[in-house]
């Protein structure tokens, strides 16, 4: 990315729509009652934000895809955690949205993988992140009863996040537009 | 930005090691004797499932659990809980499973009848 500046200030203009739009798909998730009975899995649909993130645009940097991506996941867990959840939410979310966002970027810098293989990894990560936390609190859980639902949930979330991730970023116009935002 | 076969592999090996794993939780369980209760860490009952009863578990925070065992299953059937998703859980019979209430910090584990003597040692 270029220096600071009008850059700068454009990149600070188009993290806080992300933002934004991922605390409403974090709203949506909470509102729609989706739940295997189990503590920490979840819907997924913020996920999305941080799929079209890492894959949007032509002229950016790895380094700043994951800068952007954790800035917009991390915003969006506090504020969403503070407005309709609690604490014990916020931090299940940010161990499971920092472990799945540094698996998707890592797969997001390989060729051979699309959005979609990325976003199911991420999901099943996400899922992963937070039963660690609840064993870290809870310290007696058996883990392995919670893996097979827990890697469902998260394989079916993350490719259908990954499918509609893959639609926006294919929809003609999308990447341009991104593109031409920062040209000039 | 197409699908590549990368992305079906990853698909394929997720679905298999749901399959494997469920598998293998499915067919290891075998039934247990007793729901034993733990908050924060620490035992603090132990119910027999050939009895029926209905307690109240006094959680961390002195949040309340209302647990039920009713035809040989643990069930939780209140709790005052924000979320509520222990009472979603399924009721629980066979040896090592567990319903888990996080807000309260409330396990019910089924343990089986035989005592396990490395179990009792290192507890």
């Amino acid at each position: 990315m270029r220096s600071q500046g009008r850059t700068g200030i454009r990149r600070l203009a188009v993290l806080a729509v992300f933002a934004a739009f991922a605390m409403i798909l974090s709203y949506v998730e909470i509102l729609i009652p989706f739940s295997f009975g189990i503590p920490g899995i979840k819907l997924g649909l913020p996920n999305l934000m941080t799929v079209l993130i890492l894959y949007i645009g032509s002229d950016r940097s790895f380094s700043v895809r994951l800068a952007d991506a954790a800035i917009v996941l991390i915003i969006r867990i506090v504020t969403v955690s503070l407005l309709f959840t609690d604490v014990y939410a916020m931090l299940y979310s940010l161990c499971g949205g920092i472990i799945s966002l540094l698996c998707m970027w890592l797969l997001s810098r390989s060729d051979r993988v699309s959005p979609v293989g990325c976003s199911i990894c991420g999901g099943i990560m996400h899922n992963a992140g937070q039963l660690l936390v609840a064993v870290a609190i809870v310290s007696q859980l058996k883990l392995v009863y919670y893996l097979p639902v827990l890697l469902l949930a998260g394989t079916i979330t993350g490719f259908l996040t990954g499918i509609l991730s893959g639609l926006i970023l294919n929809r003609r116009g999308v990447q341009e537009s991104y593109d031409r935002f920062f040209e000039g | 930005m197409k699908t590549k076969r990368a992305d079906w592999v990853i698909l394929a090996v997720s679905l298999l090691l749901f399959g494997g794993l469920s598998l293998y939780v499915m067919f290891q369980g075998q039934d247990g004797a007793y729901a034993v209760v733990t908050v924060d860490g620490t035992e603090i009952a132990s119910y027999p499932l050939d009895t029926d009863l209905t307690t109240v578990i006094e959680g961390y925070d002195g949040g309340e659990n209302v647990l039920e065992i009713k035809d040989g299953r643990a069930k939780i059937i209140s709790a005052d809980c924000p979320d509520g998703s222990c009472t979603h859980q399924k009721a629980i019979h066979a040896d090592q499973e567990t319903i888990v209430c996080l807000p309260h910090r409330v396990v019910v584990l089924i343990r089986s009848g035989e005592e396990n003597e490395i179990d009792a040692l290192t507890r």
